[in-house]
């Protein structure tokens, strides 16, 4: 482990973060590297906007056609 | 004691309306419990047990909030209910360990800017937004899918999960890590690049 944690390790950390509690060191490093890096920080806000769409989540409308839309 | 009068007309409303409901339940609940005859049930009471307690919904979007709502309860219930399979083979979703690599530089950096998602609460009104999730959610692999949903939808923690599929923890971390990753591509790709006012920088 180096002294700065990378994107990659943060990436993870984000992750972990939704399913366990990070350690002191963990959550200091990821904090860390939020204040210079805008990758993590925005991979983090799409990591909360994924977990508040499961807590609010809701069947969609019926279709009516339904692979309209389909990618 | 529900004292309210129900005319006919409403039951009947209501009938229609739950019934509209039930093809996307019943894929939602198999995408949770891969049987079935048990999404089946579990669609089946939860439409029940709003016609027997219909409580009040301010049209449409609120009872398939309020549908949704009971039928998470009931698949919690069946999930804690049975020892179902306990055989769970992690590697499934082995083979794109270069998911996460290929997000990342040798060195460790991001390859592209994650773009800027905005305002959660902006997204989850816009009414299409929870169709594309789905189908976001239907195209992970299936034991990833499950894995998921019983951590994001059913709020089950890591512990849980796992002695219900039979999984280490750190083995669930790195699933559920992957499952986002995936999540995170098909919704950009899906809803965030297609939102032009989401995307102005």
């Amino acid at each position: 482990m180096s002294l700065k944690p990378t994107c990659k390790e943060v990436h993870r950390l984000v992750s972990e973060g939704l399913d366990r509690d990070l350690s002191l060191i963990e959550r200091a490093r990821m904090q860390m590297h939020f204040l210079v890096c805008q990758a993590c920080q925005n991979f983090n806000g799409q990591m909360k906007l994924l977990r508040q769409a499961m807590r609010n989540f809701r069947i969609a409308d019926a279709p009516s056609a339904p692979d309209q839309d389909r990618p | 004691m529900n004292s309210l009068p129900q005319d006919a007309a409403t039951t009947a409303e209501l009938h229609r309306q739950l019934e509209a409901m039930r093809p996307a339940l019943l894929r939602f609940a198999l995408l949770q419990l891969r049987n079935e005859s048990q999404a089946e049930d579990v669609v089946q009471d939860a439409l029940i047990a709003v016609l027997e307690k219909p409580g009040r919904f301010a049209g449409q979007s609120s009872l398939r909030t309020y549908v949704t709502g009971i039928m998470k309860h009931k698949i919690i219930d069946v999930l804690r209910s049975s020892s179902r399979e306990r055989q769970f083979e992690p590697a499934e979703d082995q083979s794109d360990d270069d998911l996460i690599d290929s997000l990342f530089t040798n060195d460790g950096h991001t390859h592209e800017l994650p773009r800027n998602w905005g305002d959660p609460d902006a997204t989850l009104e816009q009414k299409d937004f929870f169709r594309v999730m789905e189908i976001c959610l239907e195209k992970l692999p299936a034991k990833t899918a499950r894995m998921f949903l019983m951590r994001e939808w059913l709020e089950l923690d890591t512990e849980e999960i796992c002695k219900e599929l039979g999984c280490s923890a750190s083995n669930a971390w790195v699933m559920l890590y992957r499952a986002r990753l995936r999540l995170r591509e098909c919704l950009d790709l899906n809803w965030f690049g297609r939102q032009p006012a989401a995307d102005a920088r």
